[in-house]
C-alpha cells in the first residue's frame, strides 16, 4: 500500500514537473510581450540581471521558461512565474560576452498552453560602466504635500538599495538636490527643505550644514553642480511657486518668482556672485561646470509675470567663463543654444565628462520638465555646435532629468513612459558616432511587481562611483539640531 | 486533591455560565457601540491604509519592531470597510484583551474569586476603549497589546510549573526579543508583568528577584537600542511604538494609562485576593461605571466625531443622510458646512435650502486647500462631483500624502483610478487598479474597471465616467482659489445639465455678498435656462429690488417670498435681537450681517 502511495506521489510530481516545462510549445512569429521591454537593449557587463515578466492580455501567464545563449554557446536557463536569473551566472555570461550578443528564447504557459515566441537579442556593450551604482530621490509625484521620501543609492550589480537619508528619520523633512562631483561622492551635497532647512556640503566625509536660505541671495541654494576641482559648487536660488492645471492633460507647473546663479567656495565658506548671473530682469537657473572647470553653463529666461504668463517662461542655454584660481567670472555671457528662437525652453544642461557633448532637456516652456509630457532629451555636439533630439531614446511621455557616467559612455535619465505619471530610471549608452542605444529600465528583482506596486517616482538620478557613506544618525542629529553655518557673500 | 461535591460542581458550572454571560453581554455592547454610534470611526480607520495581500507588503511591514502587529492590525482594519464585519472584528479583539487580562489575573491570584478577577479585567478594556476614542489610534496597538498580554500569560503559565532559573531567564530573554519584534513598544507590559510575577513568587530570594527585574529591563533596552541602529525612525518613535497611532511622533497619555493598567490590574488581583467579593465586586463595578461615564465625553470628542460622521457619509455619497444629520446637528465647521452644501446640491436643494444651514462664506462651499487628509478628500469630492476632475485628482492625491504615518489609502487610490479613467489616462488607471486587485474589498471593483478600460467606448458610455468626462472644461488655465466662480460658470456653460455647478454658481456670489455678480451669473444661466427661478434667486431679486427702492417684480417673486422679506426688514430695522433671531437662517440676514 505504502509503495503504491509513493509511486503515485512520484507520478504526480513528475507530471507536475513536466507541466512546468515547455512541451511541444506552439511557435508564434512574434516577439514575447515582456515587461520591462528588454528586447534589443544594450547593457554593460556586470549589471544586475534583466529579470522580466511575460504579460498577456489573452490569459493568465502561469509559467515562463527562458534560455539565454551566449555567443560561445554558454546557456543560462530559468523557469518560474517570471524570468529570474541567477546573479552570479548572469554576471559570468555578460562578462564573457562583452561586445557580443545574448540570444533569449522565451516560452510562456498561458492558460495551460505553452507558446514559444521569437528569439530576441540583448547586446553587451564593450564600454564598461565603472560605477558602483546610482543615487536618486524617491518621492510620490505629488503637488505640495509629500509623504515618505528620501535619497537612496542602488548597487547596479545587484538589486540592493540603501537609504542615504529618509524623511521618516527627521519629522518629514524634504531632501532634494543631491549631487556628487563627477560621480565621486567624496564631494557630496544635498538640500533640506522645510522647518529644519539646510544645505549639506560634505567633503571627504566632513559634513557642513549651511543655512538653507540667505536674504542676501534672495533664495535657497538648490540645483547644485560641483566644479571638477571640488573646491566650488554652483547653485541657483530659485524662488519656486507652483500652479495647478484646472483642465487638460498637464497637472502642474513650476515657475520661479526670481532666480540667480551663484558659486559657493567650500574652502572660504564664501558665495561668489556676479552681476551677469544675478540680474533682475532675467532668471538664471540650473548651473553646471564644464569638465575642465573653465566654463559655467546655465539657463536663462526673461522674467515673466507668473502664474499668468507661465507659458512664456522659456530658457536659453548660456555659458560664462570661470577662473578657478581667482574665483572670478568672465565679462561676457554666450548663448550656446537658443531655444527661445525655436519657441522652446531648455533645462538641466549636463556636459559629458569627456567634453564632447552637452545633454539637456527641451520642452515647450518652463524648466520643470518632468511635468511636461512633451519634454525630450536633446544633445548638443560641442565639436560641431549641432544639437538634435535624441529620438532613439525619447518617448511620448516626459523624458527629463539625466546624468552621465564617469566615462561619459552611459547615461541615466528619468522617464514617465510607463504610465504618464510615475518617473522611472532608464539607462542607455552612447557610441562613437554619438548615437544612443535603446534605453533599458533599471532592473529589479521582480520588476513587474516592483514597478506596478510602487507609488514613487525616481528623480534626479546620478551615477555614483562608490557607495555614499553618510552617517545617517549623525545627519539626523545635525538636521534636527538646527545649528547652521551662515555663508559669507563676497 | 480536594473532591468537588455535586453542589460544588453545580456552583462552578453556574459561575462559568455567568462569566460566559458577562463576556457575551460585554461583546454585545461593544458590537452595538461600533455598529451604531461609532461606525464612522471604523470607516475613518479603514480609509487611512491600503492593505495589500502581497509578499512585498508583508516583508516591508514585518521588518520593523511591532511590524507583525501592524500587519495584523491592518489586516483586521480592512474589514472595517463593511461595518457589520468590522464591528465584529473590533469586538473580538477587544474581548480578547479582556479575556487575556482575566486569565493573567487568575495566574496572579489563583485563589481569588473568579468574579473579582473578571471585574478587574474589565478595567484594561475600559481604558482601551477610552484610548480608542482618539480616532487616530490604530488596531496595531490593540493587536500589539493582545500579543504582549498573551506573551505574559504564556510566561506565567511556564513559570507556574517547577522551573529552573536557566529556563526562566532563557524564556524571558527569548520572549522579550520575540515580543519586541512582534508587538513593539508594548513589550514593556511583558517586562513589568513577568517581573511582578517573579516578585510574587515566594521561593526566590529578593536578590534574585531584583536581578531578574534588572536583566528583564536590560534585555528590553538592548532590543530597543539594537533595533534603533537600523531603523529609519527617530528613537522616540520606537519608544512610543511605531504604528500605534497615526501620529508617529505623539504620545497620548491614554496609551500610558492603558499600558500601566494592564500591569497593575493583575497586581491588584493579587492584592484583592483575600478581600470578600461582596465588597470588591460592587466597588470595582461602581468605579468602572463611574470612570466610563466621566471620561467617555472627553475621549470621544463630539466635534471630532461629527466631522468623522460627515466624512463617512461623503465617502458613501449618502447625501440624504448628510442632510438629515445636518438637520439634527447644526454644521458649523468648514468640513461639515461644505459637506452639507454638497449634499444639498447633489439632491437639488442647494438653491432653495442653502441658508437653512449656517454658511461659512465661499470657504464653506469649496474649502481652500489644507495639508490635511479629511478636508482634502471632502474638497476633492466636491470637485469630483462638479466635474473638476483635475482638481479632484489633486486633492485626493494630496489627502493621501498627508496621512501622517506615511500610509497609502484604499479610498484615495480608488478615486485616483477613477479620475485617471475619466482623464483617459488608462495606463495610470491600470496601475492603480492592479494595486487594488491585491486587496479583499476593492478587488472586484478593480477587476470591473480593468475590464471597462479595455474599451474606451465603454468609458464614454459609463454613467459616471462618461458624464464627468464630458463635463470637463476645455479651456486650459491654472487653478485659482479666488476665481473659482469663473470655473463654475465654465462648467455650467460646458454642460448646462450640470446642476451642481449651476447651484454653486449662484450661491458663490451670494456667499460673497456680491449682488452684482449674482445678477450677472443669473443672466448667464437665464440665457440657457430661462425658466430657472429657484427660491434663492427669488429672495435675492426681492432683496436687490427693495435695496434699490424699486418695486419687487411679482411675476418672478412669489408673495410668500416678498412677505418674508418684509417681515425680515421690519425685524432688522427694529434692531430687536429677539425679532431678528427667527430670521438668522435666511439669505436676507446673511447679506446684511457681518457674521
Amino acid at each position: 500500500m505504502t509503495k503504491y502511495k509513493i509511486f503515485s506521489i512520484l507520478i504526480i510530481l513528475t507530471l507536475w514537473g513536466c507541466g512546468n516545462k515547455p512541451h511541444n510549445p506552439e511557435k508564434v512569429n512574434a516577439l514575447p510581450p515582456i515587461f520591462p521591454d528588454y528586447v534589443d537593449v544594450t547593457i554593460p557587463a556586470g549589471i544586475a540581471p534583466l529579470n522580466f515578466a511575460v504579460v498577456s492580455d489573452n490569459g493568465e501567464v502561469e509559467r515562463v521558461d527562458v534560455t539565454v545563449k551566449g555567443a560561445d554557446g554558454y546557456k543560462l536557463h530559468t523557469n518560474g512565474k517570471y524570468a529570474k536569473f541567477d546573479i552570479d551566472k548572469w554576471h559570468k555570461l555578460t562578462e564573457e560576452n562583452k561586445g557580443k550578443t545574448l540570444t533569449l528564447t522565451v516560452c510562456a504557459k498561458i492558460d495551460g498552453k505553452w507558446i514559444q515566441y521569437g528569439d530576441f537579442p540583448i547586446n553587451i556593450s564593450n564600454y564598461p560602466l565603472d560605477q558602483w551604482g546610482l543615487t536618486y530621490r524617491r518621492i510620490a509625484p505629488g503637488y505640495e504635500v509629500y509623504s515618505k521620501m528620501g535619497i537612496y543609492q542602488r548597487d547596479l550589480g545587484n538589486f540592493e538599495e540603501f537609504p542615504i537619508i529618509e524623511n521618516t528619520m527627521t519629522d518629514g523633512q524634504c531632501y532634494n538636490c543631491h549631487t556628487s562631483n563627477r560621480t565621486n561622492p567624496k564631494d557630496f551635497v544635498f538640500h533640506v527643505r522645510g522647518e529644519h532647512g539646510a544645505t549639506m556640503v560634505s567633503k571627504d566625509g566632513n559634513c557642513t550644514w549651511l543655512k538653507a536660505s540667505n536674504d542676501t541671495l534672495g533664495g535657497s541654494m538648490v540645483y547644485p553642480y560641483w566644479h571638477p576641482s571640488g573646491r566650488y559648487c554652483a547653485f541657483s536660488t530659485n524662488q519656486t511657486r507652483q500652479g495647478f492645471h484646472i483642465s487638460g492633460q498637464k497637472r502642474l507647473e513650476v515657475f520661479d518668482m526670481s532666480s540667480d546663479v551663484l558659486v559657493y567656495d567650500t574652502e572660504k565658506n564664501e558665495i561668489l556672485l556676479d552681476s551677469l548671473l544675478n540680474t533682475n530682469a532675467w532668471s538664471e537657473n540650473t548651473p553646471s561646470f564644464s569638465p575642465d572647470g573653465k566654463w559655467l553653463y546655465f539657463t536663462t529666461c526673461l522674467q515673466q509675470e507668473y502664474p499668468l504668463h507661465h507659458k512664456d517662461e522659456k530658457y536659453n542655454l548660456c555659458r560664462i567663463s570661470f577662473d578657478e584660481t581667482s574665483g572670478r567670472f568672465g565679462s561676457q555671457v554666450d548663448t550656446i543654444f537658443n531655444a527661445v528662437a525655436m519657441d522652446k525652453s531648455v533645462t538641466w544642461p549636463r556636459p559629458s565628462y569627456d567634453g564632447k557633448y552637452i545633454l539637456f532637456t527641451l520642452s515647450d516652456y518652463g524648466y520643470f520638465s518632468i511635468w511636461h509630457k512633451e519634454s525630450d532629451q536633446w544633445i548638443l555636439d560641442l565639436t560641431t555646435g549641432e544639437a538634435r533630439p535624441i529620438e532613439e531614446i525619447n518617448s511620448s511621455e516626459a523624458d527629463s532629468f539625466h546624468n552621465w557616467s564617469d566615462n561619459s559612455r552611459w547615461m541615466v535619465f528619468t522617464s514617465r513612459r510607463q504610465d504618464g505619471l510615475y518617473s522611472h530610471l532608464y539607462l542607455t549608452s552612447i557610441n562613437d558616432n554619438g548615437r544612443f542605444s535603446k534605453p533599458f529600465l533599471l532592473p529589479q528583482l521582480n520588476p513587474e511587481q516592483y514597478y506596478r506596486q510602487s507609488l514613487y517616482s525616481f528623480n534626479t538620478p546620478d551615477f555614483t562611483k562608490f557607495k555614499v557613506e553618510l552617517n545617517s544618525r549623525e545627519a539626523i542629529d545635525a538636521v534636527m539640531s538646527d545649528e547652521r553655518i551662515p555663508v559669507k557673500v563676497k | 486533591m480536594k473532591k468537588e461535591t455535586p453542589n460544588g460542581n453545580a456552583a462552578k458550572d453556574s459561575s462559568r455560565y455567568i462569566h460566559i454571560g458577562i463576556f457575551s453581554a460585554i461583546a454585545v455592547i461593544l458590537y452595538y457601540f461600533w455598529t451604531v454610534p461609532y461606525r464612522a470611526a471604523l470607516s475613518y480607520r479603514e480609509q487611512l491604509q491600503l492593505f495589500q495581500t502581497t509578499s512585498t507588503y508583508f516583508e516591508e511591514l514585518t521588518a520593523r519592531p511591532g511590524g507583525p502587529a501592524t500587519y495584523l492590525g491592518e489586516f483586521f482594519t480592512q474589514f472595517f470597510n463593511n461595518f457589520w464585519i468590522g464591528a465584529a472584528v473590533m469586538t473580538g479583539l477587544l474581548i480578547s484583551v479582556m479575556l487575556i487580562s482575566y486569565l493573567i489575573c487568575n495566574r496572579f491570584a489563583p485563589s481569588a474569586p473568579k468574579s473579582t478577577n473578571l471585574a478587574l479585567s474589565i478595567i484594561p478594556l475600559i481604558s482601551l476603549m477610552l484610548f480608542l476614542g482618539n480616532p487616530d489610534v490604530t488596531l496595531t496597538f490593540v493587536v500589539a497589546l493582545s500579543i504582549s498580554l498573551a506573551g505574559s500569560y504564556l510566561f506565567t503559565s511556564i513559570k507556574a510549573k517547577p522551573t529552573t532559573t536557566v529556563l526562566s531567564y532563557s524564556m524571558m530573554i527569548a520572549g522579550t526579543t520575540l515580543l519586541y519584534w512582534l508587538a513593539g513598544a508594548v513589550t514593556i507590559i511583558f517586562t513589568f508583568l513577568i517581573t511582578a510575577y517573579a516578585f510574587k513568587a515566594n521561593h526566590k530570594s529578593i536578590a534574585n528577584k531584583i536581578i531578574f527585574a534588572t536583566v528583564s529591563l536590560i534585555c528590553l533596552a538592548a532590543n530597543v537600542y539594537i533595533r534603533s541602529l537600523f531603523l529609519p525612525y527617530p528613537l522616540s518613535y520606537q519608544l512610543i511604538g511605531i504604528g500605534y497611532t497615526m501620529m508617529p511622533d505623539r504620545l497620548d497619555v491614554w496609551q500610558i494609562i492603558v499600558e500601566a493598567l494592564c500591569v497593575f490590574v493583575p497586581i491588584l488581583a493579587a492584592l484583592f485576593a483575600k478581600l470578600p467579593k461582596k465588597i470588591t465586586i460592587p466597588a470595582l463595578i461602581s468605579v468602572e461605571i463611574l470612570a466610563a461615564i466621566i471620561l467617555y465625553p472627553k475621549s470621544y470628542d463630539k466635534a471630532t466625531y461629527r466631522l468623522i460622521d460627515y466624512d463617512y457619509m461623503v465617502r458613501a455619497n449618502d447625501w440624504e443622510g448628510i442632510l438629515r444629520y445636518s438637520d439634527e446637528h447644526d454644521p458649523d465647521l468648514p468640513l461639515s458646512v461644505s459637506a452639507t452644501n454638497l449634499a444639498a446640491g447633489m439632491t437639488g436643494q442647494l438653491d432653495c435650502r442653502a441658508f437653512d444651514y449656517y454658511q461659512h462664506g465661499t470657504e464653506g462651499l469649496i474649502p481652500p486647500f489644507a495639508k490635511e487628509t479629511l478636508s482634502s478628500w471632502t474638497t476633492g469630492e466636491i470637485f469630483f462631483q462638479l466635474g473638476m476632475v483635475n482638481s479632484a485628482q489633486r486633492f485626493y492625491f494630496e489627502g493621501m500624502e498627508a496621512i501622517p504615518n506615511y500610509n497609502k489609502s484604499g479610498r484615495a487610490v480608488k478615486r485616483l483610478a477613477e479620475t485617471a479613467i475619466i482623464r483617459g489616462e488608462y495606463s495610470l488607471a491600470k496601475k492603480y487598479l492592479s494595486m487594488l486587485q491585491n486587496t479583499i474589498f476593492y478587488k472586484k471593483w478593480a477587476q470591473r474597471n480593468l475590464d471597462l478600460i479595455k474599451n474606451p467606448d465603454n468609458v464614454k458610455n459609463h454613467p459616471l465616467y462618461g458624464t464627468l468626462s464630458r463635463r470637463m472644461i476645455d479651456e486650459q488655465y491654472l487653478f485659482s482659489e479666488s476665481e473659482l466662480d469663473k470655473t463654475l460658470g465654465q462648467l455650467f456653460l460646458k454642460d448646462s445639465g450640470n446642476n451642481l455647478a449651476k447651484q454653486y454658481l449662484i450661491l458663490y456670489p451670494l456667499l460673497q455678498r456680491d449682488l452684482n455678480k449674482f445678477a450677472q451669473y443669473m443672466g448667464v444661466i437665464a440665457e440657457v435656462q430661462p425658466k430657472y427661478n429657484p427660491l434663492l434667486a427669488q429672495q435675492a431679486l426681492a432683496f436687490i429690488s427693495m435695496k434699490n427702492g424699486q418695486p419687487i417684480p411679482t411675476n418672478i417673486v412669489p408673495p410668500m417670498v416678498e412677505q418674508s422679506l418684509r417681515n425680515f426688514a421690519q425685524a432688522w430695522t427694529s434692531k430687536n435681537p429677539s425679532l431678528i433671531e427667527p430670521h438668522r437662517r435666511s439669505l436676507f440676514y446673511y447679506l446684511l450681517s457681518e457674521e
